[in-house]
């Protein structure tokens, strides 16, 4: 992964003794190791999933669920690849859950309707360019959403994105494709 | 030259990771309007690649929330089930002590 998230104010050998102690139990180290990812893992699930609210629920639970995987937690990726992994794992369990209840429903056709009612021309006279794709691209479908976030925010490969999403290859750059080309529309004919 | 210039512009959002080969690259820079595709294509890539830079500031209550969620007793449990796993461990390596010399009385 080429991105590369790093706990902000503490050195690397810093973090590795907090992860250290962490494993063993100490809530202190766990505590400071959240403080100083909390930023990354929440806007990792703001990103794949398009909803405040739900991001906030996705990276509390990525936390509860590293905790809990610690002791296996070996130190062969960085901390906060390891966290990345967690909090696209997580997301998905909560899109899934998501779309079974009434209340939010993050499947294809929401997200379609919402993105059309994004038009440039609303969009454009409150927003730049960039603003006005950031928003396209939270409207899109979470399936689209997802790779394109991955891939061309985090600079994943194909692989990595199909291996944490559970699709193949194919179908990931299939999804990758569609989902520039929608976003491409955003920018009408100017260059 | 119909038929390349369509499929051109149909794989164009796949050409911001792989150059475009063959007789599509000959088309493409031969043409003004796929050359601006292409063109528009990259911006957008740069403009999504910026996004990286973007940090969401989380709910203020994210830590603590955190914090008061964790299961305590599971790391107590791990670590009760390492300290009986080596108390099992030594209890076995005493018993094979013992009847390996238990053993060696046997044939003496």
């Amino acid at each position: 992964m080429s991105n590369d998230m790093t706990l902000r104010g503490v050195e690397p050998s810093g973090e590795e003794e907090l992860v250290r102690r962490a494993r063993l139990g100490d809530e202190q180290a766990f505590s400071a190791l959240v403080r100083g990812h909390q930023n990354d893992v929440f806007t990792l699930a703001n990103r794949l999933l398009g909803n405040r609210d739900l991001a906030a629920d996705v990276a509390q639970e990525s936390f509860i669920r590293a905790w809990k995987a610690m002791p296996n937690f070996r130190g062969d990726a960085k901390f906060s690849t390891w966290m990345h992994r967690i909090t696209v794992n997580t997301s998905w369990t909560w899109r899934e859950r998501a779309n079974r209840k009434a209340t939010y429903t993050l499947d294809d056709e929401f997200d379609i309707a919402d993105e059309h009612q994004l038009t440039p021309e609303l969009a454009g006279e409150r927003a730049e360019l960039r603003s006005l794709i950031g928003a396209h691209m939270a409207a899109l479908p979470t399936s689209l959403r997802a790779v394109i976030v991955l891939k061309d925010v985090y600079g994943w490969s194909h692989q990595e994105v199909a291996d944490e999403l559970g699709i193949t290859v194919s179908a990931a750059k299939v999804r990758l494709h569609r989902a520039r080309a929608r976003l491409r529309r955003v920018l009408g004919e100017k260059s | 030259m119909r038929v390349l210039h369509h499929m051109a512009q149909r794989a164009m959002p796949s050409f911001v990771d792989v150059e475009a080969r063959g007789k599509l690259k000959d088309h493409i820079d031969s043409c003004i309007s796929c050359q601006a595709e292409a063109s528009r294509y990259r911006s957008l890539s740069r403009i999504i690649g910026s996004f990286s830079s973007e940090v969401y500031e989380p709910p203020f209550d994210l830590v603590p929330g955190v914090m008061a969620s964790l299961d305590r007793p599971y790391h107590e449990a791990k670590r009760r089930v390492k300290a009986g796993a080596a108390a099992g461990a030594a209890v076995a390596v005493a018993g094979a002590v013992v009847i390996a010399r238990l053993a060696r009385r046997r044939a003496a």
